[in-house]
């Protein structure tokens, strides 16, 4: 087994493909992506780059007509590509919980709020064989963090998901993903579907509950002023490849890939003074992708050999460790 | 701009390319349904089956070995046979002849209703969704009235009233299934009415007749038929539910129910009688159900994507 | 509240389609006939014979007061007689009711029952042996006359296998006392187990034949409605939780698939009242729908009248309640 590269998550080779009647929608091409416990992880791409393949694969959460057919997702140091049904609902929810894009939508309609969050609460209790603590108590618990997120809870537990408006629901959702204590929070686009003021009280609130709590978190946005906002690496991903990975700072300050150059320029920002600007092209059908490296179609620094293979995911050289800065292109492969 | 290098290649297309360009979507929406249609046996089933039933309705009188009217009581009651696979009934007449000519009545029995109701239907669902207000909830008051009762019982009282004949059968199925489309032409001339090409159309004089005529009807007229083929494995059932009920065709007519009526009193020792022309109906009723499910599935957005 | 004022409002619309139902059932009866009195004395009755009976039907008034006689008969609760039991039409359809309930609520249990466990074990293995299964039962289920597959079950399980008794509610050698006119009921009131077990045998050809088309559409409904509940958002959140499959569908997925299942089966309620006047007839069931057919048959108009009317508000009332229970079940409905 190759050596741990986070002590929390580190996945590698991940392959997912998705059988379709147009043909296989190769989704995910080799994904190279680690963190270590309380780190907070940004995946930064455009839509339909596979950045929730990637977040569901990591809780097993992908169904047919999709299928995970090469790779490693290693929590913990436990292959989560290896085990059973059972044994993941064990993770599930207990060590690792998941929040989503549309918060309404993520909550069953015909049951209370409250209810919802006492479940979980419960099952993680009954699944981690610990003993069941009386109702009362748990309802406590729910409570707790309902008003850990800045809910009023005498006036939220009983309401309906139809009756929550997004931010609300989103709260809720993060309540719920929090009260078992998780050590990974993903996060699918927790704000996307939110208005922009309850998008920043969002993240607010998020970033506050994580520090607190020390729960790692992977955060999926398509959104770099996000990302730049909540973590401490990012994580760019372009048509199922990470491209290119390292701390906040190595990706800001020195960003190496084509694209993550495109994407930097892309984002308004105040006080910018140079024309806002556009990636040509657009995002490659998966069905059948570009040979070698899936941007070179879009790519301005193309060179001969970059539709023939696919660059390694390789180290930068001279920067420190600690950036862990990795990108995959052949302007900076050593032999080439 | 900068071109995609799949296009970079082939700056002077033919126009024949650039037209198939242009159409794409639309020759992939047929691949697709036509890759769907492979994919579900079932509608192709369905689609054999009812071609088969239009095919021996076609040349019925070719097909049929015998007169399905004519009666030889020296022979009645006579077990399935190689000369007569179905038997003979209580008047001694062949029942695969029957069961053949009567394809004709059936295909006469949907042709005649789906015409009548359709056009009732639309009539009533353009006129109520393209006035709305108040004509709206008169002509729909009327409709729910209509889908208070079970559409069989209905159905009944019409065609008893009316006297009990394959006609007045046809009738009144036809009264009780135009309700079906008049909603579904309504909901169309809703949402044609509030497009504002419609006000355009106004503005330059078009009469309320012409815009129902030209613009609202063409539109309503593909869920209709959708619909339709849906509905016509239901419409073969009432109708031979009339027929041996006593209150469609009346005998010796070959309409299939009004056969297992026939055979009724004699099913404990000539089962053949009831068993075959039941089982027509069963296969026909199969056949368009199939195709009226495939069609929805082609159709279904859930399920096409 | 917002579900009383709902109440409210689809009850006064009830009422209004009633009103409609009763024109309706007028002109089917008094309007639509050419000549009703000749239906009922025959070709060639004498010209006397005639207008007597138009005087006594009321026929030689003008329509509307026709109309004003029907109605107002209609709210004193009286139908009229039967032309050919000579009794109030009231007292023979309370007569026969009891018999239609009885098997229409055996049929509905039994199509919702089976309907809803083929639909969800469909949906969550689709495509396996049990989908493939209960896809072929549902087609089935809508496209076999039911008339047809009620003769060749009474062939087969009565002619042939002498298991099942060929028709009517019980033996004749069985003589239950008449309580409530429900058959079963009576005989658990009563005690009489005899009665109780003859009449079960009685009601299981008719139960299957009745409810099979129903649980065909629910079965079909509740696949759909399955699959498309299973692939929602909060299936996903469900499953995130780390729950079980089993408990994934029966907590979250069942509930809320069954919403469209309810509509489903008010709507089957008039599919089932229209198949009992087949099945009632095949099986020779002392029901409302056997009194109909009959009463169509010999043209006994006040008995048409009184029947369809009585079916027609039995549909209402069933449909009124099932669109309340939906109100109730959803609560995105209640607001």
């Amino acid at each position: 087994m190759q050596r741990r590269r986070g002590d929390l998550l580190d996945i590698s080779g991940l392959k997912v493909v998705f059988d379709t009647y147009a043909g296989q929608v190769k989704a995910l091409n080799g994904v190279e992506l680690w963190m270590n416990h309380g780190e907070r992880l940004g995946v930064v791409g455009e839509t339909g780059c596979g950045k929730s393949v990637t977040a569901l694969s990591v809780m097993r959460l992908i169904d047919e007509p999709g299928k995970i057919i090469e790779g490693n997702i290693l929590f913990e140091g436990k292959d989560l590509t290896a085990l059973s049904e059972g044994e993941l609902n064990m993770i599930r929810g207990k060590d690792i919980a998941m929040i989503f894009q549309e918060p309404v939508a993520a909550l069953n309609p015909v049951m209370k709020v409250g209810a919802q969050i006492v479940e979980n609460i419960e099952w993680q209790r009954k699944s981690a064989a610990q003993e069941r603590g009386s109702p009362l108590q748990t309802v406590q618990i729910m409570r707790d963090m309902l008003k850990f997120v800045g809910l009023d809870w005498q006036r939220t537990e009983n309401l309906y998901p139809h009756e929550l408006s997004g931010g609300m629901a989103q709260r809720v959702m993060i309540a719920m993903a929090l009260s078992s204590k998780p050590k990974l929070l993903i996060a699918d686009e927790p704000t996307s579907a939110l208005d922009v003021t309850i998008q920043a009280q969002i993240l607010n609130l998020l970033n506050s509950l994580v520090k607190e709590t020390r729960t790692a978190v992977l955060l999926i946005t398509h959104a770099m002023g996000v990302a730049a906002q909540f973590c401490d690496f990012i994580a760019v991903m372009y048509a199922g490849n990470v491209v290119e990975y390292g701390s906040l700072h190595a990706i800001f300050d020195n960003p190496l890939h084509p694209y993550t150059k495109g994407l930097l320029k892309a984002v308004p920002k105040i006080g910018r003074t140079d024309e806002l600007q556009s990636i040509p092209g657009i995002v490659p059908d998966l069905i059948d992708p570009p040979s070698g490296c899936r941007f070179h179609p879009r790519c301005p620094h193309r060179g001969p050999a970059c539709d023939k293979a696919q660059p390694r995911f390789e180290p930068v050289g001279g920067e420190s460790e600690a950036d862990r800065h990795h990108v995959a292109c052949f302007l900076y492969q050593k032999d080439h | 701009m900068k071109k995609t290098p799949s296009a970079a290649g082939s700056t002077k297309e033919t126009s024949l390319k650039k037209f198939l360009n242009e159409r794409k979507p639309m020759l992939d929406d047929v691949k697709h349904s036509i890759y769907l249609w492979k994919k579900t046996p079932l509608a192709l089933i369905g689609t054999v089956i009812i071609g088969l039933f239009l095919l021996v309705a076609l040349f019925a009188p070719l097909l049929a070995p015998y007169d399905p009217i004519a009666t030889d009581l020296s022979r009645k009651l006579e077990a399935p046979s190689a000369a007569h696979p179905f038997g003979l009934d209580q008047f001694g007449r062949d029942v695969l002849s029957r069961v053949i000519m009567g394809t004709r009545i059936e295909v006469q029995i949907i042709f005649i209703i789906s015409i009548i109701s359709i056009a009732i239907g639309l009539i009533v669902g353009i006129v109520a969704g393209y006035f709305g207000g108040i004509v709206d909830e008169i002509l729909m008051r009327i409709t729910d009235i209509f889908l208070a009762f079970p559409r069989l019982v209905l159905a009944m009282a019409f065609a008893a009233a009316l006297r009990p004949t394959l006609a007045n059968a046809i009738v009144a199925i036809s009264l009780v299934e135009w309700t079906v489309y008049a909603r579904l032409a309504r909901a169309e001339a809703i949402k044609v009415r509030s497009q504002p090409y419609i006000e355009a159309i106004k503005a330059i004089g078009a009469s309320d007749f012409k815009i129902m005529m030209f613009h609202v009807l063409p539109m309503s007229i593909s869920p209709v038929i959708v619909q339709l083929t849906m509905r016509m494995g239901t419409i073969i059932l009432t109708a031979a539910s009339l027929g041996f009920l006593g209150l469609g065709a009346q005998p010796p007519l070959p309409e299939w129910g009004a056969i297992v009526s026939d055979g009724r009193s004699y099913l404990m020792n000539n089962w053949w009688i009831t068993a075959f022309p039941g089982m027509a109906i069963a296969i026909t009723v199969l056949g368009f159900n199939l195709l009226g499910d495939g069609i929805r599935d082609i159709l279904d957005p859930r399920i096409r994507r | 509240m917002e579900l009383g004022s709902f109440i409210i409002k689809r009850l006064s619309l009830m009422v209004l389609v009633i009103f409609g139902v009763l024109i309706i059932v007028f002109i089917v009866t008094r309007i639509i006939p050419a000549d009703p009195v000749g239906a009922i004395l025959g070709g060639n009755a004498p010209p006397e014979a005639v207008d007597a009976m138009r005087h006594q039907l009321g026929l030689d008034k003008p329509i509307f007061a026709q109309l004003v006689d029907y109605l107002g008969g209609i709210f004193r609760g009286n139908l009229g007689n039967s032309l050919v039991s000579s009794r109030p039409v009231i007292t023979d359809i309370l007569e026969y009711l009891p018999a239609t309930i009885e098997l229409a609520i055996s049929s509905i249990i039994f199509a919702v029952v089976l309907g809803v466990t083929l639909g969800l074990l469909s949906a969550v293995f689709r495509n396996r042996f049990i989908d493939h299964f209960s896809r072929v039962f549902s087609i089935l289920g809508i496209s076999l006359p039911g008339f047809w597959l009620g003769l060749i079950m009474i062939l087969i399980f009565y002619y042939k296998l002498g298991w099942l008794p060929s028709g009517g509610q019980y033996d004749m050698f069985v003589f239950p006392t008449r309580t409530t006119g429900l058959v079963l009921l009576d005989a658990m009131i009563n005690g009489e187990w005899n009665v109780f077990f003859n009449g079960i045998k009685h009601l299981i050809l008719p139960t299957f034949i009745l409810g099979y088309s129903s649980t065909a559409s629910i079965a079909r409904i509740m696949r759909a409605s399955m699959l498309d509940v299973l692939h929602q958002n909060y299936i996903r959140t469900a499953r995130a939780k780390g729950l079980p499959k089993k408990v994934v569908i029966l907590r979250h997925a069942l509930k809320n698939a069954l919403i469209p299942v309810i509509t489903i089966v008010g709507l089957e309620f008039g599919g089932l009242l229209s198949g009992a006047v087949l099945t009632e007839t095949i099986f020779s069931w002392p029901g409302l729908g056997r009194y109909i057919v009959n009463s169509l048959l010999t043209l006994d108009y006040p008995a048409i009248s009184g029947g369809t009317i009585f079916i027609a508000l039995m549909y209402s009332v069933v449909n009124l309640a099932v669109d309340i229970l939906y109100a109730a079940v959803d609560p995105r409905m209640r607001a």
